[in-house]
């Protein structure tokens, strides 16, 4: 049996008179990397944001359907506060703020009531460590954070998004901005991360949905066409759309 | 027909004509500035030579009769009413671009846009009326006095200049920092503490400028503030008591000056003329620093 850290029960979401998700339902391995592919408007990032209830934001947009995080309704039983603690997100245009690197890292746990600067350091390391930056940067860490470049913005905005103990990482498509060493550097950060983290991963590369994730979840026009494990998703697709994707997008 | 036959030769004539307007309404503010430039140096300049530039603004007494063209009270009353207004504008015109921006519904959103637009565009005059039969009452009856002062004047400027800064903070912070705030929310921040922390730093050079476009607009603001101000040529001495500031000076003279009286006026709207241009430059730079 394995362990549903997040599951979704016949999800809609609309803007206005719109269905941009249409009851949707499928679940996140705990520890495992899932890539939510699909062509660009089918409403990845609309399911990645309705998990960390950013769509709250919005006035226009109504949520049906339940979404549950370790068995508990995220819109009932958890505060959107607590809710955005444990489920972390990384975007895809890097964008520290403009602050120093190591109050970027201590915003997070600053707010959920960490003070000691011995705790606040031991975290900014390790975070970064984890990110991949800690090497470029250890002694750089009152610079501020929009002098970095691109790719290291990225790694620190995962740092940063790691410093409050996330269990789950929403990354949208997170490499897309960045030159192919960078992406590949955050390619292994998400691949160490599994360790500790459920990561779900929107991109537009086949590639590296290939090269790290465990499952593969198809979207288009915000239904779930086919799921599987990625290996299998990708040799032996079920569905004549999901062929027809794959097809056009690995080119 | 033609501009096809002869190609790319009529194309540029074409271009020309479709850009001339835009070259004459340029040349035309051009003209108009250094017009105005022109004509504040001709005219205050022989009474600057003959006083000197440090006696006009440092000395105290204005008494033209006597030939006495001190104007250094009407620039602390400028700089009183100026920096008090700001005190009290400033701080509420950003929290309430703030909230617009990021904390309340659309609907309210909306509300809130068409007053701004609303109050930007009422005339001072009627600032000044307002003022007059409603603040002076008030501050008379809170504070004693005849109601017509420094405080006075400082909270219908405040009021004045308030949309304006507002309007162009607002747009400063909905443009800025989207993600930023998104992230801060990610994190698991409440949206008040996102606003402040992340927002507001990240959109500090646009509420600059509007900062600044406010004062500068505060600076110049004569009708409304002539109105409620008491308009005494004295030191300003106290909150309560009245002052006059440097456009209301030129505004109330110069129907009557002549001489060295008309060219110490002239003289003055040119140091105002200076400092409303400096500022003006500032908002500039930032403005570029932005992009
Ligand atoms: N705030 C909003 N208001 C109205 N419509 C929205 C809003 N956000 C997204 N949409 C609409 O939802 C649909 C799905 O958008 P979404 O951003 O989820 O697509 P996506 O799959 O992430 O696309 P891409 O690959 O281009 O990022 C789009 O048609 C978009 O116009
Ligand atoms: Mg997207």
């Amino acid at each position: 049996m394995v362990n549903e850290k997040i599951c979704i029960q016949n999800l809609s979401v609309r803007y206005g008179d719109v269905n941009i998700l249409k009851d949707i339902s499928t679940f996140f391995k705990e520890n495992s990397i899932t890539a939510l592919i699909g062509s660009s408007g089918c409403g990845k990032s609309t399911l990645l944001r309705t998990i960390n209830r950013l769509t709250d934001l919005d006035g226009n947009c109504a949520v049906e359907g339940k979404i549950l995080l370790d068995k508990k309704d995220i819109f009932r039983d958890i505060g959107a506060n607590e809710l955005r603690k444990r489920v972390g997100m990384v975007f895809q245009k890097p964008n520290p703020f403009d602050m120093s690197i190591y109050d970027n890292i201590a915003f997070g746990p600053r707010i959920h009531g960490i003070k000691s600067k011995i705790d606040l350091d031991e975290i900014a390391e390790n975070t970064l460590r984890s990110a991949a930056l800690w090497d470029e940067v250890k002694d750089y860490l009152k610079k501020n954070a929009l002098k970095l470049s691109g790719g290291q913005q990225q790694r620190l905005c995962i740092a940063r998004a790691l410093a409050v103990k996330p269990e789950v990482l929403l990354m949208d498509e997170a490499t897309s901005a960045l030159d192919p060493t960078s992406a590949a550097k955050i390619e292994e950060v998400m691949l160490e991360l599994k360790q500790r983290c459920t990561i779900i991963a929107v991109t537009h590369s086949m590639a590296q949905a290939i090269r790290i994730s465990d499952k593969t979840v198809f979207l288009a026009n915000g239904m779930i066409i086919e799921e599987a494990d990625t290996a299998k998703l990708f040799t032996s697709p079920q569905e004549a759309k999901t062929k027809q994707f794959i097809k056009s997008a690995l080119g | 027909m033609l501009a096809r036959d002869n190609g790319r030769k009529s194309m540029k004539i074409s271009d020309y004509f479709e850009s001339l307007p835009f070259l004459m309404s340029a040349a035309l503010a051009v003209a108009a500035v250094s017009a105005i430039c022109f004509f504040l140096i001709a005219e205050g300049m022989p009474v600057i030579k003959k006083i000197g530039i440090s006696k006009l603004v440092f000395s105290k007494s204005w008494r033209p009769s006597e030939g006495k063209f001190g104007i250094f009270s009407m620039i602390l009353g400028t700089v009183y009413v100026t920096s008090m207004a700001a005190l009290i504008a400033v701080p509420t015109a950003v929290l309430t671009a703030a909230f617009m921006s990021k904390l309340c519904p659309t609907w309210l959103y909306k509300v809130f846009k068409t007053v701004l637009s609303i109050l930007s565009a009422i005339p001072s005059v009627v600032y000044g009326f307002f003022g007059l039969m409603t603040v002076v009452p008030i501050v008379r009856n809170t504070f004693g006095g005849d109601g017509t002062s420094m405080l006075t004047a400082s909270v219908v400027l405040a009021l004045m200049i308030f949309p304006t800064v507002t309007a162009m903070a607002e747009a400063a912070i909905s443009s800025a920092a989207k993600e930023n705030y998104h992230s801060a929310l990610a994190l698991g921040a409440d949206k008040v503490r996102s606003l402040f922390f992340v927002v507001l730093p990240a959109a500090k050079n646009g509420i600059t400028s509007a900062v600044a476009l406010g004062i500068a607009r505060a600076v110049g603001e004569t009708t409304a503030v002539m109105m409620v101000s008491g308009n005494q040529t004295a030191m300003p001495q106290s909150l309560l008591k009245g002052i006059r500031t440097i456009t209301a000076n030129i505004a109330l003279e110069i129907g009557y000056a002549a001489d060295d009286h008309r060219a110490a006026l002239a003289a003055s709207a040119l140091l105002l003329f200076a400092v409303v241009l400096s500022i003006n430059i500032i908002i500039g730079i930032l403005g570029r620093k932005k992009q």
